[in-house]
């Protein structure tokens, strides 16, 4: 034999590659037992050597599992993760308390963000509340299509868009009834009631025709004594009452009908803007 | 037709002939423009429009054209993100190592280790070369990607028609040679096991009659220009 012009560790590189027990051992990319190091030396001395990278049957997809939460809980995840798009989620529901076709759901749902970017679509927000089951998806029957015969020939002519309509589930529904905006506004109105002139006059403001800007709502009271120790500014207070739904973001801050029953009720209080 | 070319073509003018390559070149593009990247609107319409033959004589071009004539009768809004989902699925994939997707690149397949960029690509790109042709500054993508061989069969289909209406039969049996041992010897060679593994992660059918599609064309392009050339010789 010329084993003994065999180069030593060869032999070992060998016994690694004809090794059963080292093929169904591995736990390296490289397989068979064999270390990167191994592989390259091989590789260096041995222009032929392959070495063995895997079955390409196997499917190393990592497995996606399903979340089988109750609907609730997967519900109140999506809108505590997703608080910047509360009011287009909520808007949704509200919109298909009844079933409503999934291409006008989506497209109000653009509209909604029409004047704030997000990397979220009305298409992508509906999928959102359909994997946490605030929301469902009523399809009609899958169809099959035609048969048409044209010169003799026959052909397979696809059938018309399918119909997809969008409906809000009890869980869904839930959310909406749980939604009390009103109690929202007035809470956080009574939770810092010495700036309850500041909230006035900024709803004010913003009923105006054309609404307002965030530099025009500081220029009208971030010089107010009401706001310098502790020091706030215009922003503190019109994210309070977008929170609350009392002022809405198109372009300008601009209050809302919720906004309105707010300023009734100040005044009615007393409040001086 | 001269006696370059098979007994079976024989009775083809070189108008009509020409009229089969333009065929030839529309069905490599569309396929190539389905492997490039997402499905946009206005493709999907234009598929939507589309009637596609029930028996062509090539089982898997069968079994593509009812996959796809039924995934297209459920379309709805929301198929183009459903496209848009799968493609990255199968092609892309979310692992981390080399299978756990359809990688369209001739380098994965032949090469011992599936990466890309490896000696398929280059051979690709001489041949690319030879025939005049580069990719395109705006394509990202290796030249040995699926789509970018796929316009290189478009692109002397189309080449093969403009010569038989010029008339020049022993160009159009020069390059009908080049297209025969291009697909044998690339596009064919490896695109096999892509469908397989397409199959395997595709999960829409639209993908999975892509598939059966590509193996239909390639399958039967092939035995075609067998037939016209006739045994390639040794």
């Amino acid at each position: 034999m010329t084993i003994s012009t065999i180069d030593p560790n060869a032999i070992d590189i060998a016994n690694d590659l004809i090794s059963d027990n080292d093929v169904e051992e591995t736990s390296n990319e490289f397989g068979g037992g064999l270390t990167k190091e191994d592989s390259d030396r091989a590789i260096e001395e041995n222009e032929d050597f392959i070495p063995y990278i895997g079955d390409a049957s196997e499917d190393h997809t990592p497995q996606v599992t399903e979340d089988t939460r109750p609907a609730h809980v997967r519900t109140a995840e999506l809108f505590d993760r997703m608080k910047p798009r509360r009011r287009e989620l909520m808007k949704i529901l509200a919109l298909c308390t009844e079933p409503v076709d999934a291409a006008d759901v989506h497209k109000a749902g653009n509209a909604m963000q029409a004047a704030h970017r997000s990397v979220y679509d009305g298409e992508a927000l509906c999928n959102l509340l359909v994997r946490a089951g605030a929301l469902q998806k009523i399809e009609s029957e899958d169809r099959a299509p035609e048969v048409v015969v044209e010169d003799g020939i026959e052909y397979l002519k696809p059938a018309g868009k399918k119909s997809v309509q969008y409906c809000t589930t009890p869980v869904g529904q839930a959310v909406l009834d749980d939604d009390k905006p009103k109690e929202r506004l007035f809470a956080a109105l009574e939770k810092e009631p010495e700036y309850k002139p500041i909230f006035l006059r900024i709803l004010l403001a913003c009923a105006e025709d054309g609404g307002k800007t965030a530099k025009q709502l500081g220029d009208l009271v971030d010089k107010d004594e009401l706001l310098q120790s502790p020091r706030r500014w215009a922003a503190y207070f019109f994210n309070i009452l977008h929170e609350c739904d009392a002022l809405t973001w198109n372009t300008t801050w601009t209050t809302t009908e919720l906004g309105m029953q707010g300023i009734e009720a100040l005044e009615l209080e007393g409040v001086m803007a | 037709m001269s006696n370059a070319l098979n007994n079976d073509q024989s009775q083809l003018t070189l108008a009509e002939f020409a009229e089969i390559n333009d065929r030839r070149a529309s069905s490599y593009a569309f396929l190539s423009r389905l492997f490039a990247k997402e499905v946009d609107p206005e493709l999907l319409d234009h598929m939507h429009n589309m009637k596609f033959p029930m028996n062509t004589g090539n089982s898997d071009t069968d079994e593509g054209n009812r996959l796809l004539a039924g995934y297209l009768s459920n379309i709805w809004d929301g198929t183009l993100q459903e496209l848009a989902v799968d493609y990255v699925h199968t092609f892309i994939g979310s692992g981390i190592d080399a299978f756990s997707a359809a990688y369209p690149y001739e380098s994965v397949y032949t090469s011992p280790k599936r990466l890309m960029m490896q000696e398929a690509r280059d051979e690709v790109l001489a041949i690319y070369r030879s025939q005049g042709i580069e990719k395109a500054l705006s394509w990202q993508e290796a030249e040995d990607h699926v789509a970018a061989e796929l316009e290189f069969m478009a692109a002397l289909a189309t080449r093969t028609a403009d010569l038989c209406r010029e008339e020049n039969e022993e160009a159009v049996t020069r390059l009908l040679r080049t297209q025969r041992g291009f697909l044998a010897d690339h596009l064919y060679a490896w695109t096999g096991m892509l469908t397989a593994d397409m199959r395997k992660y595709a999960r829409t059918d639209f993908y999975k009659s892509l598939a059966s599609l590509l193996d239909g064309l390639l399958g039967s392009d092939l035995e075609t220009l067998n037939n016209i050339l006739g045994p390639e010789e040794a």
